[in-house]
C-alpha cells in the first residue's frame, strides 16, 4: 500500500532530489510542489491528500512562476494547521527539511513556529543511503501514527494509541497526562505534538537507547545490540504511535524487568556492579561506564547527559534551563565535564539553569575539582 | 474485697491495657500508597520546595505499587541515584546544599500479627555540591535481632553513603524513635528547611493532612504501643530497654 508524500520546495533541483531520496518502500513523494501564493499552495497541497507533507524552510529564496512565494514554511504550516482544526480527518504530519543553520535558528523552542512541525530533518542527513533509510522509517511512522490517531479520535483516550492494555496504562501513566490529553479537543496534530515532544523526544515515560545505556551503567559499544534484542524479546519495546520510526522502551517495564533480575533498582547500584551483572544477564562482555567528570566506574549513573549523551551521575551534573517541562518528563541535565568545556552545550543549544549557574561558574573557574 | 482479689483485678486491668492496642497499625493498600506518594511529591513540587524531577524519580515505586493493587503486603524503594530532591538552600557559610530523600527499603505486611513493618531504611541526605564538604546523612531503620540497638531507630550516617568521612565514628547513637516513611520525612524536611512555605501553604492543606495521617497511622502505632506498655506498667523496664533488639517483643502478639 503506497503512503503518499508531498514535498514543497522553491528550488526545482532540490525538489526532484529530495523527493526521490525520501521515497523508499511504501513511501512515495510523488507530489512535488513549487510554492506560489499562500492560498494557492495550500489548496494544491490539500488536493493531493498527502499522508505526510515535507517543507523546505525557505520557500521564498527563489522566485517561482507567480513570484508570490513570499513566505516561509512556518506560515504555510500555520495555515494548514488552522484548517485541520475544523477538518480533523484531513490532518497530516508536517516535517521540515532544511540545512542545519536554518533549522537550528528556526526550530528553537522560543520561536513561534517551533510547534507547527512534527519533526525536522537536515538535508545533509538524507543524502546518504543509511540516512535516507532512517529518515523514511521516521516519516512512515509519522504518517502511520497520524492515521492511528485519526482512526481512534472518537475514543478520546490515549490507550488505543499506545499498544498497551488499560491496566498497564493505569500502572504506567504519570499524573496529569490524561487530563492534558482531554484538553486537546481531539485535534490530531495537537495530540501528535504532545506525544512527540514529551514522550518520544524526552526521557520520561519512555527510554531511548542512551537512557537504557545510562541506567545499565555501561559504556556504549557494539555489544549493546545483544542487550537491545534481549529487551525487545522480553516485550519492553514501545509499539505505540511513532514507535516504528523512533525506537523507545517502556520505562515502567524496563524498571520492573531489571529490578527482578538485578535484585534492586538499577540506580541504587554502583555502575561497575551493574555492568558486571548486566554482562552475565545478557551474555556479552559489557564495559562499565566511567564518569566523564572523575573517571570512576562506581558512580550511581542515572541518566544520559543532554550534551554528550554519556551515562552521568546526579551528583556531578547540573540542571539545564528547561522551561515549560511537564512534570512527567525528566529534566534535562548535563555532566560537569560538558559544563567545564562549555562547547558541548553551545553545540546543542543548551544552557545551565539559572539556579545552577553559580556552580557552573565554579566548575569553569576550577574551584570545583574533579573527584 | 480482699487485698488479694483487688490485686487480681488490678493485674487483669493492666493486662488488658497491655494487650489491647491503642491504635492499630494501618497498612494502606498498595495502589493507595502509590497515590499517596505521588500526591505528596506533587504537592511539594506545586509549593515550589521540591524539584519537578522528583515526580519521575518516584515513577518506579509508583508503577510497582500500582501493579500490586489492593495488596496490603508490599514494598518499595526510591534509589539514591534518583532521589526526591528539594529546592537548593544555603547554609550559614553560604554553601549550597540540597536535601534529598531516598528509600533503600520499606516493606510491610498487614497480615503479620504484631508488627506489620518488616523492613525499613529511609534516608535523608543534605547533599553539598562542594565535594570538599561532607554531606550529612540520617536514616530511619528497623534493626534486626542480632544488631545492638533499638528495634526502631534514627541513625546518623550508615552504609552506602558517598561521603564517608564521618560515618565510621558516628554509627552511634541509634536514637530510639518511631519510624518515618517517605511522606513523613518529606514533611519533616519541609517544616524544618522551608518553614514559611510549609506553614503557609502545605501543613493546613486538607489533602496534605490526609496524606500525612495515612503515614502516621502506618508508622507510629507500633512505637506508641511500646510507649504505652512501658509507661503504664509501674516498675517495668524502661521504654528504651523494652525497645532494644534483644528484648523486643512484638506488642500485638
Amino acid at each position: 500500500m503506497t503512503i503518499l508524500g508531498c514535498y514543497v520546495d522553491d528550488n526545482v533541483d532540490e525538489l526532484k532530489m529530495y523527493s526521490a531520496l525520501m521515497s523508499r518502500g511504501e513511501l512515495e513523494f510523488t507530489e512535488t510542489i513549487r510554492p506560489e501564493n499562500l492560498g494557492a499552495t495550500k489548496r494544491r497541497i490539500r488536493e493531493t491528500h498527502p499522508a505526510i507533507l515535507a517543507l523546505d524552510y525557505r520557500l521564498d529564496e527563489l522566485a517561482t512562476e507567480s513570484g508570490e512565494n513570499d513566505y516561509k514554511a512556518g506560515a504555510l504550516a500555520q495555515a494548514l494547521r488552522e484548517e485541520a482544526v475544523d477538518d480533523i480527518g484531513s490532518d497530516f504530519p508536517i516535517v521540515l527539511i532544511s540545512t542545519e543553520e536554518k533549522i537550528h535558528k528556526f526550530f528553537s523552542p522560543d520561536k513561534t513556529a517551533h510547534d507547527l512541525f512534527d519533526y525536522k530533518f537536515l538535508k545533509s542527513e538524507v543524502v546518504t543511503d543509511r540516512g535516507s533509510e532512517i529518515a523514511v522509517q521516521k516519516l512512515l511512522s509519522l504518517a502511520e501514527g497520524y492515521k492511528r490517531i485519526i482512526d481512534n479520535i472518537e475514543t478520546k483516550s490515549l490507550v488505543p494509541l499506545l499498544a498497551l492494555s488499560e491496566e498497564d496504562w493505569e500502572t504506567a501513566k504519570p499524573s496529569g497526562v490524561d487530563y492534558q490529553f482531554q484538553d486537546f479537543n481531539n485535534v490530531p496534530h495537537v495530540i501528535a505534538r504532545f506525544w512527540i515532544r514529551n514522550f518520544v523526544e524526552r526521557c520520561g515515560v519512555l527510554f531511548a537507547e542512551k537512557d537504557i545505556i545510562a541506567r545499565l551503567g555501561i559504556a556504549k559499544s557494539a555489544e549493546f545490540e545483544a542487550v537491545r534484542q534481549s529487551l525487545i524479546e522480553s516485550g519492553l519495546r514501545y509499539d505505540g504511535i511513532f514507535g516504528s520510526g523512533f525506537e523507545r522502551f517502556w520505562r515502567f517495564r524496563f524498571d520492573e524487568w531489571t529490578t527482578e533480575r538485578f535484585g534492586r533498582p538499577l540506580t541504587s547500584m554502583r555502575g561497575d556492579e551493574r555492568a558486571e551483572k548486566a554482562s552475565k544477564l545478557f551474555g556479552v562482555a559489557l564495559e562499565p561506564a566511567a564518569s566523564r567528570w572523575n573517571g570512576r566506574t562506581s558512580e550511581l549513573f542515572a541518566f544520559a547527559c543532554s550534551a554528550c549523551d554519556h551515562p552521568t551521575e546526579l551528583r556531578n551534573s547540573l540542571a539545564i534551563h528547561d522551561p515549560g517541562r511537564p512534570s512527567f518528563c525528566e529534566r534535562r541535565r548535563v555532566c560537569f565535564d560538558c559544563v567545564s568545556k562549555d562547547e558541548p552545550l553551545i553545540k546543542r543549544n543548551l544552557r545551565v539553569d539559572e539556579i545552577d549557574e553559580s556552580i557552573a561558574k565554579e566548575i569553569r573557574d576550577g574551584a570545583i575539582e574533579r573527584g | 474485697m480482699k487485698e488479694r482479689e483487688k490485686q487480681v483485678v488490678r493485674d487483669a486491668k493492666q493486662d488488658e491495657r497491655k494487650a489491647a492496642p491503642l491504635i492499630e497499625t494501618s497498612v494502606p493498600e498498595a495502589a493507595d500508597m502509590a497515590k499517596y506518594l505521588e500526591q505528596s511529591v506533587s504537592k511539594l513540587v506545586d509549593a515550589g520546595i521540591v524539584e519537578g524531577d522528583s515526580v519521575m524519580a518516584i515513577s518506579q515505586p509508583i508503577s510497582h505499587l500500582r501493579k500490586l493493587k489492593r495488596a496490603t503486603c508490599w514494598s518499595y524503594s526510591i534509589s539514591a541515584g534518583t532521589p526526591v530532591q528539594f529546592a537548593r538552600l544555603k547554609d550559614r557559610r553560604n554553601k549550597e546544599f540540597q536535601p534529598q530523600v531516598s528509600v533503600e527499603a520499606i516493606s510491610v505486611d498487614a497480615d503479620i500479627n504484631g508488627c506489620a513493618l518488616i523492613n525499613w531504611n529511609v534516608v535523608l541526605k543534605l547533599h553539598y555540591f562542594d565535594t570538599s564538604i561532607p554531606s550529612p546523612r540520617w536514616h530511619f531503620d528497623l534493626g534486626n535481632q542480632e544488631q545492638e540497638g533499638p528495634r526502631m531507630h534514627l541513625q546518623y550516617g550508615g552504609h552506602g553513603n558517598d561521603d564517608r568521612m564521618l560515618d565510621e565514628t558516628l554509627k552511634v547513637p541509634r536514637w530510639n524513635t518511631m519510624l518515618m516513611d517517605t511522606i513523613l520525612v518529606l514533611e519533616c524536611v519541609a517544616a524544618n528547611f522551608y518553614h514559611d512555605i510549609w506553614s503557609n501553604q502545605v501543613r493546613s492543606d486538607t489533602g496534605w493532612k490526609r496524606l500525612v495521617k495515612s503515614s502516621e497511622r502506618l508508622c507510629y502505632p507500633l512505637f506508641v504501643s511500646k510507649l504505652y506498655e512501658h509507661l503504664n506498667a509501674g516498675d517495668s523496664d524502661s521504654v528504651l530497654h523494652g525497645c532494644w533488639n534483644d528484648t523486643w517483643k512484638d506488642p500485638f502478639n
